[in-house]
Formats: C-alpha cells, sequence, structure tokens
C-alpha cells in the first residue's frame, strides 16, 4: 500500500475509535492531543489497525510510536 | 476444523454492516430501553464492538433508563492481572445473557488486599459477584522442579489461601465467589516429561485445578473453568506474551468475547436462566433428507454414512442432554403420522417417541408451535432452545420469541452437535438427582398440544425477507433440477405425475405446453428452484398438470405468487379458465385444499378420489405477494408479439402487490 492508500484506512479507523475528521489525522496527531487516546485505547488502537491491515506489530513498535505519522510509515513499509 | 466456531461466538447471528451506525447512534442518543441493548448484544459482537455497547450500557445505567427485564448484577473483578480490557467485554455479554451488568473497578493487583481488608473498595461496592480472575502468575504454585516434597506445599499454600479468601468473602460481604480454574502456560518446561516431573506448571495446574472444582462443590460459590476453554481453542490461542509484556494482560484480547460469554453462561445458569428444553426440528436436523418426501427408506441416519452419522450424533447428543434433566420437543413442518412414523418404524433412529415430552408435527409456523410447547410443559420461553438447520426458519423464532435461544448452525451437519454445544446454553452450575430424573417427570409421551392463535404476525415477518421470486419458462439450465423435483416431491405436489429429463425437454419445444419454474431467494439464502408448475392448453384453456413445490418454504406465500402470475401469463395469451387436478396419495393430504384455497371451484370428483377444480382466469383475484416477483416468461403463442410490444413482454415486475 502506498501512503494514500493507508491514510484512507486509517481515517476510517480513527473515525470509529474517537471521532475524528479526516482533516485531524495528520502525521503529526500524538496521543496525548486525542481525547479518549489513553494507553488501553492505544492498545486497542494497535490491535484493530492489525486486523485491518493484516500486519503485525511487535509490542516495542506498539509501546514506542511516536506520532501518526510513525504508524503509517511501517503501516506503508509491511503492506 | 477451526477455533472461529469459538472465538468468533459463530452460534450468534453474523453482525450486520449496520451496526458502527448502530453504536454511533447510541452514543448520541443513549440507549431506549434493555431489550434494545440486549437484541445488539445478541450478535457475535468483537471486542471492540462489545466494548463500545458496554459504554452504551454504563450511560445507560448512570442516567437511570430502565432497563427491565434485564436483572441488575454487580461484579467486581479481582485479578493479579489488568482486567480494564476484560470489564466493559463481560458488562456487555452480560446483556445477552439477561442482565444489566456493572463491573465494580478494582485496583491492579490488589488481591489479597482487597479480599481481605473489610474496609476495601470491593467490599465497600457491595457487589452481587467476585469473579476472582487469577492466573498462574496468581497462586504461589511454583516449586523447584523434581523436589515433589516443594511441589505439595505449593499446592497446598496455594488452597489454603483459596480457604481464606473464601473465609473473608463470606464473613465481609454477600456476594457469591466465582473462582476461575488457571490456564497452564503455552510454554513447557521439559516437553513430554512435564507430566511426570513433579513441580512443572503441567502437573501443578492440573491438581490446582482439580482441588479447586472439589473445593468449591458443594458451597454456594461458583466455578469457571477458563482452563477448558483455553484448551477448547488452544494455549497459543489464549497466551499472547506481547500483550503481557505491554500492558500485564493474561490473555489474548481476541479470545474476551468468549471468555465473558463463558462468564455470562454461569451467571445466567447460577440465576435459573439456562435453558431447559431443546426443541428440535426432524427433516435436515435430526435426520438427512426430507421424509414426506423421500419416504421412511429415503431419510439418512445410518451408522457408515458420513452425512447419516452426523445427524444421528444430533440424536445421541439429545439423549445425553435429556439424561442431564433436559426436556425435548419436536417442532417440524410435517405431516403428524409421516412423522412419527420414523421415531416408530426407523430401524437407525435413536429417539422414540416417549423421550420426547411435546410433538409438534403440523404445517403452522413455528413460533406458534414453540410457544404451545412451552405452555404445555409450563417452561417459559426464556427456557427453550431450538435447533434448526434451516436460516428462515431461525430467523421467524428470534423474530417473534427473541427470548428462545436459537443457535445458528454452520451448512454442515457434522459440525451441529460442535456448534449447539459450543453455545452454551445448557450450562449448568449444579447436578443433581433431581435433573436426572426430571426429564422422566415431564411424562414424556410425545403429546400432540392444540395451537392458539398465531403469535407471530407473519405477514410482516414475510415483508421483512426481502423475497425475490423468479418466475422462468422451462429451459436447459433448469432441466435438470426441474426433474429431479419432479421425482422427488411428494408432499407439496398436486399430481405427483413423474417425468424425466427427456420429458422436459419435449416440454420445452412443445407450443402447447406453459412449464414454469420458479426460484426464491431472500436475506438469509438463495433457496434456489423451489417450485414448478406445467400447464398444458387445451382449446382456450389451461389444465394444471404438474403443481409441486418444496416444503422447505411453506408459508411463503410462494402459491400465491405463482397464481398471479399464471394469471397474468393466461390472460396475456388469451387463456379464459384454468382448471387443475388433485389426486390425493399417502403422502400429499397436505395440498387437498391447495385449489379451494386459491379460489377455484370444485367441479368434479372422480372415482379413484381425484378432485377437479376451475376458475375463470378473470375471477383470479390479484394475489398478495410478499416480496419482489421477477416474470421472466415468453407467452405461448405470442412469442412474437411480445418481441415488438416492450411493455408486454419479459420483465414484468410484480413488485410488492401489498
Amino acid at each position: 500500500m502506498n501512503e494514500t492508500q493507508v491514510y484512507t484506512k486509517l481515517y476510517d479507523v480513527f473515525d470509529e475509535f474517537f471521532g475524528l475528521e479526516q482533516s485531524e489525522v495528520v502525521p503529526e496527531l500524538t496521543a496525548d492531543q486525542v481525547d479518549g487516546w489513553d494507553s488501553l485505547n492505544h492498545i486497542r488502537l494497535m490491535l484493530k489497525i492489525q486486523s485491518e491491515f493484516g500486519v503485525k506489530f511487535s509490542s516495542g513498535q506498539i509501546s514506542s510510536l511516536q506520532n501518526v505519522g510513525e504508524l503509517a510509515n511501517i503501516l506503508v513499509a509491511k503492506t | 476444523m477451526s477455533t472461529s466456531l469459538y472465538l468468533d461466538l459463530e452460534w450468534l447471528p453474523k453482525t450486520p454492516a449496520e451496526i458502527s451506525s448502530r453504536f454511533k447512534a447510541l452514543r448520541a442518543q443513549g440507549a431506549q430501553s434493555g431489550a434494545e441493548l440486549r437484541h445488539l448484544a445478541g450478535f457475535g459482537l468483537t471486542e471492540l464492538q462489545l466494548t463500545r455497547l458496554a459504554s452504551a450500557l454504563d450511560k445507560a445505567i448512570e442516567a437511570g433508563t430502565d432497563l427491565s427485564p434485564l436483572a441488575p448484577l454487580k461484579v467486581a473483578v479481582v485479578s493479579n492481572t489488568t482486567t480494564e480490557f476484560l470489564n466493559p467485554v463481560v458488562a456487555a455479554t452480560g446483556l445477552r445473557h439477561g442482565f444489566a451488568l456493572s463491573v465494580v473497578p478494582v485496583p491492579f493487583g490488589q488481591v489479597m488486599q482487597e479480599l481481605l481488608d473489610p474496609a476495601s473498595s470491593v467490599y465497600d461496592a457491595n457487589p452481587d459477584v467476585i469473579l476472582l480472575a487469577l492466573d498462574h502468575r496468581g497462586w504461589p504454585l511454583t516449586a523447584a522442579h523434581g523436589d515433589a516434597k516443594e511441589a505439595e506445599a505449593a499446592l497446598t499454600g496455594s488452597l489454603a489461601q483459596l480457604d481464606t479468601i473464601i473465609a473473608s468473602v463470606e464473613q465481609n460481604s454477600r456476594a457469591v465467589l466465582m473462582v476461575q480454574t488457571v490456564v497452564r502456560p503455552a510454554d513447557t518446561d521439559f516437553g513430554s516429561l512435564d507430566l511426570a516431573v513433579p513441580g512443572t506448571w503441567r502437573r501443578q495446574v492440573g491438581a490446582f485445578n482439580q482441588a479447586l472444582a472439589d473445593r468449591l462443590a458443594g458451597t454456594p460459590h461458583l466455578l469457571l473453568d477458563v482452563a477448558g476453554i483455553a484448551e477448547t481453542i488452544g494455549l497459543a490461542n489464549w497466551h499472547d506474551p506481547g500483550m503481557w509484556h505491554l500492558a500485564r494482560v493474561s490473555c489474548a484480547n481476541r479470545v474476551l468475547p468468549l471468555y465473558a460469554d463463558h462468564i455470562g453462561r454461569v451467571l445466567a445458569a447460577w440465576k435459573g436462566k439456562a435453558r431447559r428444553c431443546l426443541i428440535l426440528d426432524l427433516d435436515n436436523t435430526v435426520w438427512s433428507g426430507v421424509i414426506g418426501d423421500d419416504g421412511l427408506d429415503g431419510i439418512r441416519l445410518a451408522e457408515g454414512d458420513a452425512v447419516g452419522e452426523a445427524h444421528r450424533d444430533v440424536q445421541d447428543r439429545a439423549l445425553q442432554l435429556r439424561a442431564r434433566g433436559v426436556v425435548l420437543a419436536v417442532s417440524s413442518k410435517n405431516d403428524d403420522t409421516v412423522a412419527r412414523a420414523a421415531f416408530r418404524d426407523h430401524p437407525d433412529m435413536l429417539l422414540r417417541e416417549d423421550h420426547i415430552a411435546v410433538f409438534q408435527a403440523n404445517w403452522r409456523d413455528k413460533a406458534t408451535n414453540i410457544t404451545a410447547i412451552s405452555d404445555e410443559i409450563s417452561l417459559g420461553l426464556d427456557a427453550m432452545a431450538f435447533l434448526d438447520d434451516n436460516p428462515a426458519e431461525r430467523g421467524l423464532v428470534r423474530d417473534a420469541l427473541p427470548t428462545v435461544a436459537v443457535p445458528e448452525l454452520p451448512d454442515d451437519p457434522a459440525l451441529y452437535v460442535r456448534t449447539l454445544i459450543a453455545s452454551g446454553v445448557f450450562e449448568a452450575t449444579t447436578f443433581s438427582d433431581e435433573d436426572r430424573r426430571r426429564a422422566d417427570d415431564y411424562q414424556s409421551n410425545a403429546k400432540r398440544v392444540a395451537l392458539q392463535a398465531s403469535v407471530t404476525n407473519i405477514d410482516d415477518y414475510l415483508r421483512s425477507l426481502d423475497m425475490v421470486f423468479t418466475m422462468r419458462r422451462f429451459d436447459a439450465t433448469g432441466r435438470a433440477r426441474i426433474a429431479q423435483l419432479i421425482s422427488k416431491s411428494n408432499q407439496f405436489n398436486l399430481t405427483t405425475r413423474r417425468y424425466s429429463e427427456a420429458d422436459i425437454t419435449r416440454m420445452e419445444a412443445d407450443p402447447t405446453i406453459f412449464g414454469m419454474q420458479v426460484r426464491l431467494k431472500d436475506r438469509f439464502a438463495d433457496n434456489g428452484m423451489i417450485s414448478v408448475v406445467i400447464c398444458r392448453s387445451v382449446g382456450a384453456e389451461w389444465d394444471i398438470d404438474t403443481w409441486l413445490m418444496s416444503c422447505r418454504v411453506l408459508g411463503r406465500g410462494v402459491e400465491r405468487a405463482v397464481l398471479q402470475v399464471l394469471k397474468d401469463v393466461a390472460g396475456r395469451a388469451g387463456i379464459k379458465a384454468i382448471t387443475a387436478s388433485y389426486i390425493p396419495t399417502a403422502r400429499n393430504q397436505m395440498v387437498a385444499t391447495h385449489y379451494e384455497g386459491l379460489g377455484f371451484e370444485q367441479s368434479d370428483t372422480l372415482p379413484d378420489g381425484t378432485t377437479r377444480w376451475r376458475i375463470a382466469v378473470a375471477d383470479i383475484p390479484e394475489q398478495l405477494v410478499h416480496g419482489e416477483v421477477t416474470v421472466e416468461v415468453e407467452t405461448p403463442g405470442r412469442r412474437q408479439s411480445e418481441q415488438e410490444d416492450r411493455s408486454d413482454s419479459d420483465e414484468v415486475s410484480v413488485s410488492s402487490v401489498i
């Protein structure tokens, strides 16, 4: 998948989870800027993304992600 | 064989695609009723969907919404591991089992403090149930490998800790304890030798679980055999080392819906909400085949026949359940004598009439029959489970009687028993001599009970089926199936005339014959070709030589759709009247009044019992058809003109003549 395809899919997940608009899901977005993106929901979100994209993250990747851009990069590389 | 049956709760209806919009609406407007929440929990929801449903439930409880008939229940989950993922899934799953369940938040890892201190937050919350959800790290079970004494001491120490907890809970609270067994780690210590060396997880956990079950027996406290669930789906699926390191979660999030469903089952059984009566469909459920069409010798349930054995397993399991105290009943669309003949005369039948408390074989809808069964044996509808291979029957019962448990069944009958058992509808928290005798107490005399007025608004249900009838003239594509239906159908068959495939081929080209094949699709399935009609031209009249239908789609108004099309096509062909015969056989009494019901006048009775019928085409009333009727037939003798006149041709949609 290219970056555009990855973001298109991510929009849906972020909408479902946090009710975010497409314009809000930008590479610089981090967890503490989003209402409800706590550590529990972070794990739920990662599990959901794994099953949506058919990929597997290591626990290291899950715990050290800095922002949406980094997540998208991993997904582009893996899909 | 896959674990998805369990992990995806496949005995529950598939989650509809629009569920996320339902959840969005719930988030915006809040839940209106307990029934609404319970309905949503009835699908095979994922962990995330259940979590969403739990927040709707939380809000409803907070807002003081009346959630009856859901029973309020407060559960505290005490664990050495993180339960934040489990808790909302348990709460939402509780809805499925009839509870408005709130989970008391308990600080992580504070097991003994919370349970020994009378002033702890757990006791302060005054829960109805305390779930003690410790994993293998939560009990002092470890011992040096090979040291039998130390292993024994660890076991004794763990059980002493259990006793302390039970005593403290009994002293400080009115709550019932639910204690889960320990899932052993997926990773072995030695390998096969684990079973032989004292102190290995395999031995310690095995001994502890057995002792735990023995300890709880005869007390008011409940056993939750999580180890058994993990064994069923596999230890490797249960444990997720990554999740342990990330969040101290003891099992993979993927197993949470199943885990929680087992908690819900035990709670329901404890509150007397487990099912106590199994209502069985017959054709293609208890045996393979349709007895009314295939005959006593034609149904398959013999040993040595793979399909037959699968159905025989259903019978065998029904008898095992009966021995456990589950009452058996029958609800089948069948002729009563024909259906009973199998129970009396088939050598391979395991089930006999005296195993069945109420035996309802008739042509009325199953919701009405199930209500009659429930009345007769004085068990509520919420004590009934209904097993039927036909998705439309399951849909109707679920729709009309939402409290009856209706497990979804896979296509392969070999998995019927597995699916029924996986559904857990017969979960029990105790087993006594009284249970052993119960089925006999319900005088199992295969009683037939009278039906009251229909409990179902059949018209509403039929409309909800999104039926599409497709009518076509005989053609090469349909030929084989037409011949098969003609040779097999015995019950809904007005004349039982048999024709071969070669006969059908000749009819296709014969201008004096109008042969029509009927297909039916609905929201559950494409039922394929389900009805065949053959009319022969006699001057300006048609005589219905053959009219037959598969009993699988009985009660859907297929015959009305067929008559509507006959009226339209005959009218366009300039036909003035339609005549027909009913030739009685041992199997087709169900259609004796078919023509009368459709408005035909009886014109004659022949010496052999055949009745003759007639109706003027102009007198055929417009038929009430629930669904869309697509007609792909050319009017006989008017082929030419039809091609010229588009308005009078092929695709006539008689849609929704309601």
